[in-house]
């Protein structure tokens, strides 16, 4: 895979003047990791955003900061949003080094169509929508793909130990985990009554209040 | 209607709902949610009929999370009582929600029937809100 290349600036506002720096459409960031010092950096929106959508959380980005000698190899370690414009407020990099392993999240993502829901009916639920790994750096994956055309019947499911992962990665969530699963649609009624059945006895507990009285 | 089994004070001070919600704000469980754009106590009859939208537009399809709880309850004194003599009595209860809060969330069902029953549903509520899904990252090199 042809490694993703970000650029970067060294970042002298710090703290709540980073606010100037968002209303620039840049965002601030920094960089670190083991054996070096953490580095503010800042970065174009939309280089950043495009980097990002490549890289995700597990995928290693060549970062070239400005008026550095070599680029640092990197991974997402945290994105923050702005919770309703949800722009980028403000990006972690973890530095890595290439003997080191890592431990990330990495994004499954469902491929396929599913007989149980094309023909049966079914709903496709996924539980998980991602998983723990451990690998060297170059051994990384942006996402994990679950191939779902297998789930042939309602009730099938597909666990953490059937998927087909390289040696070199280590999963670390629990083998008999459920990713996705095909359930009936009739099953969904049961939130509905379990949340009916936990508030009445309470409404008898506390009711007295409750009901409005003109 | 949803309300707390026990609580330790039996009624509040109102409180402030300034600022944005910083938890609470991203979709954690399904694939679309309705966002408060706006601060309001959000009643457990407002939260209920909102539910109840949501369900009878999915048809039992997909799934559904409340995410919001109300456990703020909301006092107030008879029609022409004369001041003074404590504080009212508690009337409801409501959930305090500021901009930023995801409400509901939905999976499980195609795009159209999740924006629909998310468009329902805020037609019960008292604020602003928009419908959004979850934001991910990676795989899109295609390399």
């Amino acid at each position: 895979m042809k490694a993703i290349e970000l650029r970067a600036q060294p970042r002298t506002l710090t703290g709540k003047h980073v606010k100037l720096l968002r209303r620039q459409d840049v965002v601030p960031g920094v960089v670190y990791g083991h054996n070096i010092d953490p580095v503010p950096v800042q970065f174009n929106t939309k280089e950043l955003a495009h980097a990002l959508k490549r890289a995700g959380s597990s995928a290693t980005v060549q970062l070239a900061v400005e008026g550095t000698a070599s680029p640092y190899l990197v991974i997402f370690r945290d994105v923050q949003h702005h919770p309703i414009r949800r722009g980028i407020t403000h990006v972690d990099l973890q530095a890595l080094s290439l003997t080191e392993t890592v431990r990330v999240p990495v994004n499954v993502v469902v491929v396929g169509k599913s007989p149980a829901v094309e023909v049966l009916g079914g709903v496709l639920l996924q539980t998980l929508m991602e998983l723990e790994i451990e690998a060297l750096p170059m051994d990384l994956v942006p996402v994990i793909e679950v191939d779902i055309s297998g789930l042939a019947e309602i009730g099938d499911s597909i666990s953490v130990a059937d998927l087909d992962i390289p040696e070199t990665i280590t999963v670390l969530n629990a083998p008999d985990a459920t990713i996705v699963q095909v359930t009936f649609q009739a099953a969904e009624e049961a939130p509905t009554a379990a949340v009916e059945a936990v508030v009445e006895p309470v409404a008898a507990v506390v009711a007295p209040e409750d009901e409005r009285k003109p | 209607m949803l309300m707390p089994k026990r609580m330790k004070y039996r009624k509040q001070h109102r409180g402030r709902m300034t600022g944005m919600e910083s938890r609470g704000a991203e979709i954690d469980f399904g694939d679309y949610g309705l966002q408060a754009l706006e601060p309001a106590w959000v009643s457990a009859r407002q939260i209920e009929a909102a539910r109840r939208a949501i369900v009878r537009h999915m048809r039992r399809r997909g799934r559904y999370w409340v995410r919001i709880f109300p456990d703020k309850p909301i006092t107030s004194k008879p029609a022409e009582t004369r001041m003074g003599k404590g504080k009212g009595d508690v009337e409801y209860w409501a959930a305090v929600v500021r901009p930023g809060r995801i409400l509901f969330e939905i999976a499980g069902v195609p795009d159209d029937v999740a924006h629909e029953a998310l468009n329902l549903a805020a037609f019960k509520l008292p604020i602003r809100t928009q419908i959004i899904s979850r934001i991910e990252y990676g795989g899109e090199a295609g390399e």
